[in-house]
């Protein structure tokens, strides 16, 4: 990614319908992010651990294993991601959960948000941009709080270069890099920030160039 | 005191009364056009062009065209230059025996109306050159100016004109004209011919090349579209009334005409009373329209109504009134309800047709129906004992229909009429039950002729029961397979909308997408994103699909579907054409050794090999060459039908279960398809196993017996 250019929303879908899988690529693209499809579960550990996506999208009704006709592979998926990278965005993307009670179980197994199949086109991406909306925002708050406190009343704008998700003893942590541009003396340097699910500092240092 | 000095004084009108007595005359443009029509007319023209010339331009005009008689210059002077001279009253009737439409003269002030300006050609046949006649009506906007003051020109001119005729050229227009007041001006036209057509065939193109798909001949063939048809004669005080059935939904009925001995007479109308009426014909139609934005085609399935007779019937509702071919106004307007119809049908709403549910035309005379005659204003009939008695006479036409269309189970709702199979739910069993009673007169008849001992007669009797008995068979197993279809698709109806509306979720996204790339800012306008050919590649293939899930559905909602000769290797032949493209990887061979044929029912068939076959490409998936083999052959009384496959088989423990409907060995799947197929097997009259072992040494292999003891 060269300076300056805006980073696009990267999205995992796990669909073993290649033409379901299909139509959730072309729309996410529509919208400008980036779609990746994994088909298994295998496909899926593969992405996870060599790549990081902002958001992850799983059909819950998948089987467990490449050839099997066992269910379960959307709870499987969905405890990959809460043991290795945290708190992330997951969309549960279904046509077969029918009761509230099944949703409950869902949302206690670390899904972030449900959605049913069969509702409008534009039904997927508006969630996808409230998610959006809602992480931006988390980061941005404690990243401006954080330099507020440690640049004092100096205006300042602050530009995202890039952010990476790990578990640390277990808790999600999020490291950011991000450049911060003085207004008035017209200097900018670049910070390496660590925060916690909820968007609070707990490390940082200034990068040299 | 009085003087003696009288001074006598003249009127001088003011050159605007012309347009005052426009625009009490004409209502509004679209009437003032189809007033020169009807001059095109009454010139005995056979045709008459009505052509629209750069509309949405200042340049716009209008020029009307016919091949009638033309004019000589004493008709010019006098009926262009003296209004209130009318030059038609004297001459009621045409050369050519038409009736006269424009008695009143109006046609100048039809022009006016129109437009500012009028070049008119016209020639008669025994004149060489041709009358170029202008009139300037901006003249007659000048307040100060009296009507003799203003001034019309004419001259001879040589040209290149037809042998007779009139050509008006109407410039500088009044009005702007648009897309929507060409639709008025074509309905407009196509109400002026009666849906029959005129005796003297009348006809008018309308062009308009700015909207080329509103021109061309103005025809009107809508009637014999309709569901429900009374056609009724009246002559010398006697009537024949036939009515015609078009309900495509039941070809016994389509086009069988019943004749009417009586009619439903209201108001004892007595025949003395109908002979001073006159001749009178009358036609009209029922098309039970009935749900504002709601498509016709949806409301009558196998009735083929364009878009084009779908905007004439969304305007045109009620009977017409036409003289001499000709319509009155507002006879057939929708907001004219003269009948009173929607009254009556508040008054009984299941049993009688409203205003906007029928069309119809009344065809009358000047002169053969004296008593009806038109208003002065030439709007509707002056309301006088002929006209009640008109009236009369149509509502017990209207009152056939009705009774016809009650007797065919048709009026009992749209949506029964739309989903077609519930109206024959009540009516099947009514057929059923008559059917019985017919078989049960043959064997009572047989039975006497036994007892008589008449051995010829017996036998002819016999041979009558026999085959009313295998009729009501034929009826009952119809009707069973039906019903057993109509049972399963209601227990799975739930499923089966599920089942679609998942299959729409890639169209859209698809659309979703589409839309995006259309409106993104970053597309260059006029250019195409070159992702858009590519997803609606792709969407069309999802409405393929989509398709083929409803396709699965078909046979449940098949209405009285007959068993027919059915040669199984060519039919199985012909279905795997189409397993091919739903499962394009999956090897299918149809092995029949012998020709074997059946009566059956196709679309069982067709259930049982579909939903096996999916089963079997579900299940050989991870098969290197998955392959399915269906064997066709006879054995000890069955028709045996095998279908056999390489995939993973059924184990032990799922053998209770698998014709358990909405149980499934496969992952989401529904449990539906075994199901089908075997419900399908029974609608056959035979039985669907699954056999303990593949015949192909491993997979599963499920067989079909048909015994064929019962069709001999």
């Amino acid at each position: 990614m060269s300076k300056g250019q805006a980073r696009k929303t990267r999205i995992l879908v796990l669909e073993d319908i290649p033409r379901d899988a299909d139509a959730i690529k072309d729309n996410l693209e529509s919208y400008g992010w980036d779609a990746l499809i994994a088909s298994d579960l295998n496909q899926f550990n593969e992405q996870i651990t060599n790549n990081f996506f902002d958001i992850y999208i799983i059909d819950y009704d998948i089987p467990s294993a490449r050839g099997s006709n066992q269910s379960g592979g959307g709870e499987k998926a969905l405890d990959i991601l809460r043991n290795t990278i945290g708190i992330v965005p997951v969309i549960i993307y279904s046509a077969v959960l029918e009761s509230e009670l099944q949703e409950k179980d869902v949302i206690e197994r670390g899904a972030s948000y449900i959605l049913r199949k069969g509702k409008s086109g534009s039904a997927l991406a508006a969630l996808i941009k409230r998610i959006i909306g809602e992480h931006d925002e988390k980061i941005g708050l404690g990243l401006k709080s954080y330099f507020t406190s440690r640049l004092g009343e100096r205006t300042f704008y602050l530009r995202l270069i890039s952010e990476k998700r790990n578990l640390v003893n277990g808790e999600p942590r999020l490291k950011i890099v991000a450049e911060v541009q003085r207004l008035f003396d017209d200097t900018s340097e670049t910070y390496e920030v660590e925060l916690d699910k909820d968007g609070v500092v707990i490390n940082s240092r200034q990068k040299t160039s | 005191m009085r003087s003696d000095k009288v001074i006598d004084i003249t009127f001088k009108p003011k050159a605007r009364l012309m347009h005052l007595l426009g625009e009490n005359l004409i209502r509004d443009e679209v009437t003032a056009l189809l007033e020169l029509v009807k001059n095109a007319h009454d010139a005995d023209a056979p045709s008459c062009t009505v052509r629209f010339e750069s509309i949405n331009t200042d340049e716009a005009k209008i020029i009307i065209e016919d091949t009638g008689i033309g004019m000589d210059a004493p008709v010019v002077t006098t009926a262009w230059v003296e209004p209130g001279t009318s030059y038609k009253k004297r001459k009621p009737v045409t050369p050519l025996g038409r009736r006269v439409q424009g008695e009143k003269g109006i046609g100048r002030f039809a022009v006016d109306k129109l437009a500012k300006r009028l070049d008119m050609y016209t020639r008669t046949e025994n004149m060489t050159d041709v009358i170029h006649f202008t009139v300037d009506w901006e003249e007659f906007d000048n307040p100060d100016k009296y009507l003799e003051d203003v001034h019309a020109q004419y001259s001879f001119e040589k040209m290149n004109f037809r042998k007779k005729g009139t050509t008006l050229i109407l410039t500088h227009l009044r009005k702007k004209w648009d897309r929507f007041d060409i639709t008025r001006v074509r309905y407009g036209l196509t109400r002026l011919i009666p849906p029959a057509g005129l005796p003297d065939k009348f006809s008018v193109n309308l062009e308009v090349p700015d909207y080329p798909y509103t021109g061309g001949i103005v025809r009107n063939d809508i009637m014999s579209k309709a569901p429900f048809r009374v056609q009724a004669n009246l002559e010398n005080g006697l009537f024949k009334v036939s009515i015609y059935r078009n309900l495509s939904w039941d070809k016994s009925t389509q086009e069988k005409e019943v004749v009417v001995q009586g009619l439903e007479k209201s108001d004892n109308i007595t025949s003395e009373e109908l002979k001073s009426l006159g001749p009178i014909t009358v036609e009209i139609g029922a098309f039970l329209k009935k749900k504002r934005g709601k498509s016709l085609s949806t409301l009558f399935p196998h009735v083929s109504i364009t878009d084009a007779d779908a905007e004439i019937l969304s305007q045109w509702n009620g009977v017409s009134i036409y003289s001499d071919g000709f319509w009155i106004y507002p006879y057939g307007e929708d907001w004219f309800d003269w009948l009173g119809l929607d009254q009556r049908r508040v008054q009984q709403p299941g049993g009688r047709f409203d205003n906007k549910q029928i069309m119809g035309f009344i065809n009358i005379s000047r002169d053969k129906n004296p008593g009806l005659v038109q208003q002065i204003n030439r709007e509707g009939l002056v309301h006088n004992e002929s006209y009640n008695l008109l009236k009369s006479f149509v509502l017990a036409i209207v009152g056939a229909l009705e009774s016809d269309a009650i007797a065919s189970g048709a009026r009992k709702g749209q949506k029964k009429i739309a989903l077609g199979s519930e109206v024959s739910a009540s009516s099947s069993a009514q057929s059923i039950s008559s059917s019985f009673k017919i078989v049960e007169k043959l064997l009572d008849d047989a039975t006497d002729k036994l007892k008589t001992g008449e051995s010829a007669e017996s036998s002819v009797a016999l041979r009558k029961a026999a085959d009313g008995v295998k009729n009501l068979q034929v009826e009952v197993e119809r009707e069973a397979i039906m019903y057993n279809r109509l049972s399963v698709l209601g227990q799975f109806v739930g499923y089966v909308i599920h089942e679609i509306n998942l299959n729409m979720d890639p169209l859209r996204l698809r659309v979703d997408a589409i839309k995006n790339y259309i409106l993104s800012p970053a597309s260059p306008p006029g250019e195409t994103n070159p992702k858009i050919p590519e997803l609606l590649q792709k969407l069309d293939k999802d409405i393929d699909n989509l398709g083929e899930q409803i396709h699965k559905w078909a046979p449940f909602i098949k209405k009285n579907e007959v068993k027919q000769a059915v040669e199984f290797g060519q039919y199985l032949n012909d279905i795997r054409s189409d397993i091919a493209k739903i499962h394009p990887k999956l090897k299918v061979d149809v092995v029949c050794h012998e020709p074997i044929t059946l009566q059956l029912t196709k679309s069982d068939i067709w259930t049982i090999v579909n939903n096996l076959v999916d089963n079997s490409s579900y299940w050989t998936k991870d098969e290197k060459e998955p392959y399915v083999k269906i064997t066709v052959l006879r054995d000890d009384g069955y028709v045996i039908l095998r279908i056999s496959d390489n995939g993973l088989g059924v184990i032990k423990e799922d053998l209770p279960n698998i014709f358990i409907p909405g149980w499934s060995a496969k992952l989401g799947g529904s449990g539906v398809g075994l199901k089908l197929a075997g419900e399908s097997a029974w609608n056959l009259g035979g039985e669907l196993f699954l056999l303990p072992d593949s015949e192909l040494g491993k997979g599963a292999t499920f067989e079909l017996r048909i015994p064929v003891g019962e069709y001999p």
